[in-house]
């Protein structure tokens, strides 16, 4: 027996590591050096006898403060998951070339980074939200009423945001921006848009390219008493390199074919130049080529097809992917980005809640099951099933127990009207 | 020992005392300084003496208590101790001993705060880990699973428990951290062995793994 509590406890050991991270440890050593100054500025001198009895006191009001208040505080407290880590100040995020990789934000809203995204976090507190895009592609849902002002910045331009769900593309060498709302509403401001900027509805799609004519903005809508939804350039522009397009929220710009050799779909699609992409893969024959691509380049046909804004072609590529490569980690994905696209045409549909129920069938540990796991205690909670939502509740604390949305699990789980 | 609501001035021991596992060779003449410097200089006293014990105060709460959610809570608590009191000791070379003392002493009186929460408020708290546990979802069920067997050890068996298996302390050592004399110590390893053994036998997925060469 000794030898198996041995074993078990090496085990143990193994599991638990040798301590909390060394940022945990530099946070511990600023709050405790924080609360030493606050509590007496005068310990700077002597310890004599009175100023232990009065740093005694201080310190015991402040251990009152820490067990009594503990639960007060940690409300007031905003923080980030990334990749199982808390996240309290400036951060890098940069998720890997694979796969999409999410941060979870302790007030329920939830940034998925798309492959090979890089972005960073600069502030971040009760009250304030500030990030940047350095480039790639975002998938953002901010709560609403949480007291928290969200901002994120791609190059010159800043998106300020008010309880809404949109994405966001960054495209640092070509300077293009891309937000297209879902939900609620956003201002866009800074680079080459005039005095406050521009502000976006639900149905919105706002695209811009620095110094060259990439802009179709078939929704724009400003708040009342504002003018110039569309402010001039700074800069005259070059002849046009894409054609604006002016259809529909989900209308891409098509790109306007050049006499030189063009490069294939994968090559543009590599260059982040997606819209090109999905031209030349039209050309060359989407319908043939999600019959015959390999499953890594029909992920990326896939991805050129969603980051371009077509979601039809979208949705094609991945119900081939779920066809031809049933059970593969990119059947899985597909599935994901499937509800998402759901969540998109009807808030609470049944599509949605199938396909994240799909993707938690075959991804019930993965990278993104957090997300499904929240997203689909949403959906289900607004459609009324209770039932269903407390059980997803409970899966969530199972299976992500300090996850960002926990609060809210254990609150559907304790909710009578949850148990009706 | 190990009394709720008490601190501990321990008369150390041992062929280890004050040449902690993370100490330097000069530790004990260090260990004055520090004592010395935080008498003067409560501020920079303090830092120098959380740099030096950050890392064996850390790993101690974290082994002993879990990964837990309250972790850093509780080494805010040693080190608030260890500040208030440091100054009082009748030998300051000994600190590095008495600083692991005053850790394990802590964690026992939150571990038997817990039970009492448990026993008469009927709290059922559910294992929460501190957020740098691992992300892998599978070492965190073998973590909640094993969590939840040594939550059930009384608190004195799983301080002993732990010091000795998991830290992997010989028992003189176990012995000093927690005032017991080695007799004790032993016996409550003993005691803490024998629960185990009867819990494991409830536990059928830690009884497969038993088997497991």
């Amino acid at each position: 027996m000794t030898d198996y509590d041995e074993r078990f406890g090496q085990a143990l050991h193994l599991a638990l590591g040798d301590g909390p991270s060394p940022t945990t440890v530099a946070a511990q050593r600023r709050r405790l050096l924080a609360s030493l100054e606050r509590t007496e500025p005068r310990l700077r001198g002597e310890l004599t006898p009175l100023r232990i009895a009065a740093l005694a006191l201080a310190a015991g009001l402040a251990l009152a403060l820490v067990l009594g208040l503990r639960g007060s505080l940690r409300r007031g407290e905003m923080y980030a998951t990334w990749s199982g880590r808390s996240v309290q100040g400036p951060s890098a995020f940069e998720a890997a070339a694979a796969h999409p990789e999410s941060v979870d934000f302790s007030e329920g809203s939830q940034l998925l980074l798309e492959p090979d995204t890089r972005a960073r976090l600069l502030e971040l507190s009760a009250t304030k939200a500030a990030l940047v895009l350095e480039d790639g592609h975002i998938l953002a849902s901010i709560r609403k009423h949480t007291g928290v002002t969200w901002t994120i910045a791609a190059g010159p331009y800043n998106v300020r945001v008010v309880g809404t769900r949109f994405t966001l593309d960054w495209d640092r060498e070509k300077r293009a921006l891309r937000v297209a709302v879902r939900e609620g509403r956003v201002r866009v401001s800074g680079g080459d848009l005039a005095g406050d900027g521009l502000v976006l509805d639900a149905g919105s799609l706002f695209e811009r390219q620095h110094g060259s004519i990439a802009v179709s903005l078939p929704q724009a809508a400003t708040v009342p008493g504002e003018t110039s939804p569309m402010p001039a350039p700074a800069a005259p522009r070059p002849a046009a390199s894409n054609s604006a397009s002016g259809t529909g929220a989900n209308a891409p710009a098509v790109a306007t074919p050049t006499a030189a050799p063009e490069p294939g779909w994968e090559a543009l699609a590599s260059q982040r130049k997606y819209r090109e992409a999905l031209a030349s893969a039209e050309k060359a024959g989407f319908d043939k080529l999600v019959d015959e691509l390999s499953e890594d380049g029909l992920l990326l046909l896939a991805n050129t097809a969603r980051y371009s804004g077509n979601t039809g072609r979208a949705r094609q590529a991945q119900l081939k992917l779920r066809e031809r490569f049933a059970g593969r980690r990119s059947a899985a994905l597909a599935a994901f980005y499937l509800a998402r696209e759901a969540l998109d045409v009807e808030p609470h549909g049944a599509a949605a809640v199938r396909w994240f129920e799909t993707f938690l069938e075959e991804s019930p540990r993965g990278d993104l099951a957090a997300l499904a796991r929240a997203n689909l205690m949403s959906i289900l909670l607004g459609r009324g099933e209770n039932a269903k939502a407390r059980k997803m509740a409970a899966d969530y604390l199972r299976y992500h127990p300090d996850g960002a949305q926990a609060k809210e699990a254990r609150s559907v789980l304790e909710s009578p009207a949850s148990a009706r | 020992m190990l009394e709720t609501g008490t601190l501990r001035k321990v008369v150390v021991s041992g062929p280890w005392v004050g040449r902690g596992r993370d100490s330097r060779a000069d530790g004990e003449q260090n260990d004055a300084a520090l004592v010395e410097l935080l008498q003067r200089d409560g501020v920079r006293g303090a830092a120098q003496i959380y740099d030096r014990f950050a890392t064996t105060v850390n790993r101690l709460v974290w082994h002993l208590l879990g990964a837990d959610a309250d972790h850093d809570d509780l080494v805010q608590q040693v080190f608030c101790k260890v500040l208030l009191h440091a100054t009082k000791l009748r030998d300051p070379s000994r600190l590095a001993a008495w600083v692991q003392t005053t850790a394990v002493n802590t964690v026992y009186e939150e571990l038997r705060r817990r039970q009492v929460r448990r026993l008469f408020l009927r709290e059922q708290t559910l294992v929460r880990f501190h957020p740098d546990v691992t992300h892998d979802v599978e070492v965190r069920d073998c973590l909640r699973r094993t969590s939840a067997l040594i939550e059930r050890l009384s608190a004195k068996d799983r301080i002993v428990f732990v010091l000795h298996f998991v830290e992997g302390r010989a028992l003189e050592e176990v012995a000093v951290l927690c005032g017991y004399s080695l007799r004790t110590a032993k016996r409550r390893l003993a005691s803490a062995n024998r629960c185990f053994r009867k819990l494991v036998a409830l536990a059928p997925m830690l009884a497969v793994r038993r088997e497991e060469p």
